[in-house]
């Protein structure tokens, strides 16, 4: 299927050369993707290094870039993504068997959650899901991706991505009951 | 063949998608948002919606400048009319004698390294530098 790319005509002028071209294409990926990043590796250090490798894969893409059927947005958001996994288990690998920090998503003393924990709470929450339903939910939500690009950056089928959304929203509906919160 | 939208793929969109129907599948929205009107699937949105305000209390920092800076001095960029490519963080050498495109070779560079030569000014690429 033949989707007309928003970012086709800026990524022929960064695979030209064009600094212009190229400070508005970090302007306006590097804060999604470095949202990404951060959001599914937990450690701010390795997310911006994934950015940076991302743009540094971009760079070499963007000279031969042909409009096709996949999105530029899409492929970027792939590249971070196998990025990610690939750190992660690499960490998992080192770690082997260590229960890795959890974050401690404990109200105040008065019992009320400020913002800086509630974030934490929701980023724990969410951490707790199996990997593939993580990734769909902050694919779909976060990045606002659609069923079909967030499908392809996943390698899955919509129906899977649906149905991994549906399983990882059950689970944290579920979770934040629990909490009452 | 485009089924209609019922009520039970309605829950199960909103169950996956969550309350908000700009990120539900595109080709239902239009649907989505006519059968929205309806008290039930308008109370199914609501439910959904409210995992989704608890989602969106996950904030994260916007990057700095200093990450944008790193990453667009790492671009290979024309400067001047003669075409000069250079990748200042991947150590290949860029050079370009004469004029038009086509062959080119890469040299190394220091990252931090400004080529400025023949009077052909490089303009630094870094937010905030001038």
């Amino acid at each position: 299927m033949s989707r007309p790319d928003p970012d086709a005509a800026l990524i022929a002028r960064v695979g030209e050369g064009d600094a212009g071209a190229v400070r508005q294409l970090v302007a306006l990926k590097l804060p999604r993707l470095l949202a990404l990043a951060t959001r599914l590796l937990g450690d701010r250090v390795e997310a911006e290094d994934v950015a940076q490798e991302t743009f540094t894969r971009a760079w070499r893409q963007a000279a031969q870039w042909r409009p096709g059927a996949a999105l530029f947005d899409t492929w970027l958001h792939t590249v971070a993504l196998n990025l990610c996994r690939d750190r992660l288990r690499h960490k998992r690998e080192r770690a082997s068997g260590t229960v890795p920090d959890q974050v401690d998503p404990s109200p105040t003393a008065d019992g009320l959650l400020d913002e800086e924990e509630r974030s934490r709470a929701v980023a724990a929450a969410i951490a707790a899901l199996p990997e593939r339903q993580r990734e769909a939910i902050l694919l779909v939500h976060y990045q606002d991706l659609g069923n079909v690009a967030a499908a392809e950056v996943m390698e899955i089928s919509v129906e899977a991505l649906e149905s991994l959304l549906a399983r990882g929203r059950r689970t944290l509906r579920h979770h934040f009951a629990q909490e009452g919160r | 063949m485009i089924r209609p939208l019922t009520p039970e793929r309605f829950a199960t969109l909103a169950d996956a998608y969550g309350g908000s129907i700009d990120r539900w599948p595109a080709e239902v929205q239009a649907e989505a948002h006519a059968l929205a009107t309806e008290p039930k699937l308008a109370a199914i949105l609501r439910a959904a919606m409210l995992l989704d305000e608890r989602l969106d209390a996950w904030e994260v920092t916007p990057p700095e400048a200093a990450l944008y800076n790193q990453i667009v001095r790492r671009a290979p960029v024309r400067i001047g009319r003669r075409l000069r490519l250079w990748w200042a963080g991947l150590g290949i050498a860029a050079a370009l004698a004469g004029a038009g495109a086509g062959s080119f070779a890469a040299a190394a560079l220091p990252s931090d390294h400004v080529m400025g030569d023949e009077g052909t000014a490089f303009g630094s690429l870094a937010m905030g530098e001038r």
